[in-house]
């Protein structure tokens, strides 16, 4: 069995296969998974808010901006290529339907929204998306394939 | 891009360091503990009232916990339970969790509804459930939400009040996520005001979890603790 680590909120880890990175439970945050196939290299984040607040701000794994950065280049500097990283991205539900806010964009939202953003602006490829819903997911990404699995409560398990 | 440096990501500050940012001094703590048993006894009260039987209270907590632990603390990230989450309005804002394991489910809702419930809707798995049980559970929730804050408001002299819960079946992870997320902007710690009403005939147990605001720190730490608890449990 190859050895897998868990990520809690606001971590982030790069790793080279066959690790596997996984975070388990994952209601509104966003998990983003950034991997190069050819070297089968990449990394997590368990992203909770989509900015940081102003002024000087430490856990860059909290936040969609700086989470995404930060694992590009921890990637690249494991021995990713920039233009070679594919990402994949998860997460964002809407665990508990208050009616009265059902047309306001959710935290979920914002966050998907946020790390999406941020992953075009660094200049990578987003190639699966499961993104939104009302239930948790546990999300185990696997640097030796580059598959993300995704499993709920609701039974199933699915690999984007 | 603002995080340059290497090295940055792994590296996360120590515990200690973080919780300088904003937490809550012993003293307050203790005064948390009661304000966690005070409520966790009122709710207890109310839920052996509508049940008809002896409910227990089980050791109350209040810690401060570092954000990343939150989902720790209802049994582990993975772990499915059905959870009642609403939030505090009022002079001391915060959420409130209520949480049952999903296999107590169907415990809960034959002790609640029995009649109704003589034909299962696959409450068994917890994520078929119909509109009465549903509406059920969340009836539950907002009994030992309102008792639980009573107790608080009248300890505190403030007034507190619940909104609509909401209800999901699902992992501890994932129905804690609001609560880290409404926090992280503001603190790296999180306290946390816990306890657990038991059934024991039934075996049917639930945890309460109470996250202050920030903000709403300075207002509990002003808890008369002389006084006694407002209501008691009947054993």
């Amino acid at each position: 069995m190859t050895r897998m680590k868990g990520l809690r909120a606001g971590e982030l880890r790069v790793a080279e296969a066959p690790a596997r990175l996984a975070i388990h439970g994952l209601g509104s945050c966003v998990a983003v998974f950034v991997y190069d196939p050819r070297v089968r290299v990449g990394g997590m984040a368990h992203i909770l808010l989509p900015g940081p607040p102003k002024g000087p701000a430490d856990h860059a794994g909290r936040y969609a901006t700086t989470a995404v950065a930060a694992v590009v280049a921890e990637s690249i500097r494991l021995g990713a290529k920039r233009a070679a990283l594919l990402a994949k991205v998860t997460g964002g539900s809407r665990m508990f339907a208050y009616d009265a806010h059902k047309d306001r964009p959710t935290v979920g939202d914002k966050n998907v929204e946020a790390a999406l953003g941020a992953l075009r602006e660094a200049g990578v490829e987003i190639i699966a998306t499961d993104v939104g819903g009302d239930h948790g997911r546990t999300v185990v990404a696997d640097l030796q394939d580059g598959s993300l699995t995704i499993t709920t409560v609701r039974g199933g398990s699915k690999v984007v | 891009m603002t995080t340059g440096r290497r090295g940055r990501v792994k590296r996360r500050r120590s515990a200690r360091h973080r919780a300088t940012r904003r937490t809550a001094p012993t003293g307050d703590l203790r005064r948390f503990h009661v304000l966690s048993e005070a409520g966790a006894r009122n709710a207890a009260t109310a839920l052996s009232q509508i049940l008809g039987r002896p409910l227990r209270l089980a050791v109350p907590w209040a810690r401060v916990l570092p954000l990343e632990k939150v989902k720790e603390m209802a049994g582990g990230a993975s772990r499915v339970v059905c959870a009642l989450s609403l939030k505090v309005y009022g002079e001391a804002r915060g959420n409130l969790l209520v949480v049952f394991r999903r296999e107590q489910v169907p415990i809960l809702l034959g002790l609640v509804v029995p009649r109704a419930h003589a034909a299962p809707s696959g409450a068994g798995d917890g994520h078929t459930l119909n509109d009465m049980e549903r509406s059920a559970l969340m009836e539950i929730g907002n009994i030992l939400a309102c008792a639980y804050l009573n107790a608080l408001s009248h300890l505190l002299g403030v007034s507190l009040l619940p909104s609509i819960p909401g209800l999901a079946v699902d992992m501890v992870g994932a129905v804690t996520d609001h609560l880290l997320i409404e926090l992280a902007a503001l603190a790296d710690s999180a306290v946390v005001l816990a306890s657990q009403v038991h059934e024991p005939a039934s075996g049917l147990k639930g945890s309460i979890f109470f996250l202050p605001h920030p903000s709403a720190l300075v207002v509990l730490g002003r808890a008369q603790v002389h006084r006694a608890p407002a209501a008691r449990v009947g054993r």
